[in-house]
């Protein structure tokens, strides 16, 4: 019987960083744009042509290292990665080889897990094919935008724990600033490496690349897969050949990729056309400044201020709000208005979020202030807006920030919880409904939510529903249900 | 004198088709240039730190200003197809 067997993972995930022109040349980066028109002279490798480095490329590249915690090298310069393939008009690639802008770094689970990163380098990505019927299309618009390479250390033991170093990992870029990671557009790119060894081995097992993962739940789905072959090819004593091999997400299976005999020949030498780049500490001080509290640490500090504690936030509820950083910041600010963590998390995991996922930029048209935002919710407490009205001004200001007492005042929006001007709705409300009435009397207590329901619709959503059913409980018992 | 295989390998790399012939012309051919570059080999560069360039004032870096080539046209008028604005190429996958 075979010693039990342990899964080795390591993963590269390309991410497209957020310039406005690629990485060596003025050609815009927009996504949107039709094919084959961002492409110039300089990125379709037209003989003659300079390539320029994008100052913003290193800048963001350089956020991400120092992020990582990632040694800086101080002096980097780019290599020719040499293939032949129709997605590269150049027939190399500008990349990175023997020495990278960043190395070393780690990043630290919410598990405690610390997956180590190997390298961090800069490249420029490759054109888009289109497989037909009987033809191949390109599309150079995405040749030569700015690429960082994320390399993970072989640190990672389980399908489960690679999805969990994506998404923090996702995450603490979408927290930089330097990408929108975006996988539908393929902003964001990953392939992973995978082995089986004996536990007690010190020497990894063969390894095989996969690719072809388009989402996160396709990595995790794509390992699983894999190791599950693996497992059950070295139970039968037979042996892993290193090769790479493609996951097809509809049969949820890996298949062996049509590959070269020979192992890839790269060539790579330093690129001619670019001289070296010194990275000085004013550079690294200026990108430093803009790294601000990462997710791994805000996550750990909202558990310990807002869920360890009498009436706390939940995990998931934490989950939520530090899964965008404009969002915890939001929170954050108007918990400082307010002083009341509990409600106002209440109303932006429920009302507000609802609201703002239908708006097509999501949280860039948002233009209400956390100050007005928790004053909606403090006049909901006070019971001067029922839940009702407080989310009739929140629509009404979402966008424009406008003064939240007019838009009550044009509204009409305050809540009624004076008896008088309720008496006559909860009087029509018990005469109308017999049944319910002898139903609560009965002792079905859920029959008075109905009524108050009945007051709350002839008011016009105005009336303070706790007073409401105060009103009908008393005016029931006392006369008996008669009229 | 390189070998044969390796002409072929480099051809592969390269993505050409060569015949027998071309081969063996292409053998001789490239290890004359290989016998001559060899001749850099006499040198003595054991005290000589590596060098890429021999510009090295300040980085050459530029602002992330977009603009959009005067000659994107062009460029795709250069290929022998277009189908829906893209380069059309054998089938390749």
């Amino acid at each position: 019987m075979p010693e039990e067997l342990e899964t080795i993972i390591g993963l590269e995930v390309h991410v497209q960083l957020a310039t406005k022109s690629k990485a060596f040349c003025s050609c815009p980066t927009n996504f949107e744009s039709l094919p084959n028109t961002n492409i110039c002279p300089i990125c379709c490798g037209y003989p003659g042509v300079l390539p320029v480095f994008n100052r913003k490329a290193l800048e963001l590249g350089l956020r991400v290292c120092l992020a990582l915690g990632c040694k800086i090298n101080g002096r980097i310069y780019f290599e020719r990665k040499n293939y032949f393939y129709p997605d590269l008009p150049k027939n190399y690639q500008i990349s990175q080889y023997k020495v990278p802008l960043g190395e070393g770094g780690c990043i630290t689970l919410s598990t405690g897990r610390k997956i180590g990163i190997e390298r961090a380098h800069l490249e420029e990505d490759a054109g888009k094919l289109i497989h037909k019927e009987d033809c191949s299309l390109v599309d150079f618009n995405r040749t030569g935008i700015p690429l960082l390479e994320i390399v993970s250390k072989p640190d990672i033991n389980s399908a489960d724990e690679a999805f969990r170093y994506l998404k923090l990992l996702k995450l603490t870029l979408q927290y930089l600033g330097v990408s929108s990671c975006d996988m539908e557009k393929g902003y964001l790119r990953c392939d992973a490496n995978i082995s089986l060894k004996e536990k007690r081995a010190k020497e990894l097992g063969t390894k095989v690349e996969l690719k072809n993962m388009n989402s996160f739940h396709g990595v995790k789905d794509a390992l699983e897969s894999e190791s599950r072959r693996q497992r059950i090819s070295l139970e039968k004593g037979e042996r892993i050949l290193q090769e790479t091999r493609l996951w097809d997400e509809t049969k949820k299976q890996t298949f062996i990729m049509r590959t070269k005999e020979e192992a890839h020949d790269y060539r790579y030498f330093p690129e001619p056309d670019l001289v070296d780049f010194v990275i000085e500490e004013p550079m690294i001080e200026e990108q430093r400044s803009f790294i601000s509290e990462l997710p791994a640490v805000k996550e750990a500090r909202f558990k310990k201020e807002y869920m360890l504690r009498e009436n706390g936030l939940t995990e998931k509820e934490i989950d939520i709000l530090i899964s965008h950083k404009w969002l915890a910041d939001f929170f954050e600010l108007s918990v400082k208005e307010l002083g009341d963590s509990k409600n106002i998390a209440n109303w932006i995991l429920g009302p507000f979020l609802e609201l703002t996922n239908s708006l097509d930029k999501g949280f860039e048209q948002v233009k209400i202030t956390p100050a007005n935002f928790s004053k909606i919710v403090k006049y909901f407490l006070e019971g001067r807006l029922n839940n009702l009205g407080a989310k009739k001004v929140l629509v009404n200001v979402l966008t424009n920030n406008e003064d939240i007492d007019k838009v009550i005042e044009k509204e009409k929006l305050t809540q009624v919880s004076k008896e008088e001007g309720l008496m006559p709705f909860v009087e029509q409300t018990i005469s109308e409904n017999p049944k319910p009435v002898s139903d609560y009397l009965g002792g079905k207590q859920s029959a008075i939510m109905f009524l108050v329901g009945c007051v709350m619709r002839k008011s016009r959503g105005k009336a303070n529903p706790k007073v409401v059913k105060e009103m009908l409980e008393k005016r029931i018992k006392v006369k008996g249900g008669k009229i | 004198m390189i070998e044969k295989k390796t002409v072929k390998y480099i051809a592969n790399l390269a993505r050409i088709e060569i015949n027998e012939e071309e081969k063996e012309f292409l053998q001789s051919q490239l290890s004359k240039i290989l016998d001559y570059i060899d001749k850099l080999k006499e040198l003595d560069i054991e005290k000589v730190a590596p060098t890429r360039g021999t510009f090295l004032q300040g980085n050459i870096l530029r602002q992330d200003k977009s603009k959009k080539s005067e000659v994107f046209e062009d460029i795709l008028k250069n290929t022998p197809e277009i189908l829906n604005n893209h380069f059309k190429i054998p089938k390749v996958i």
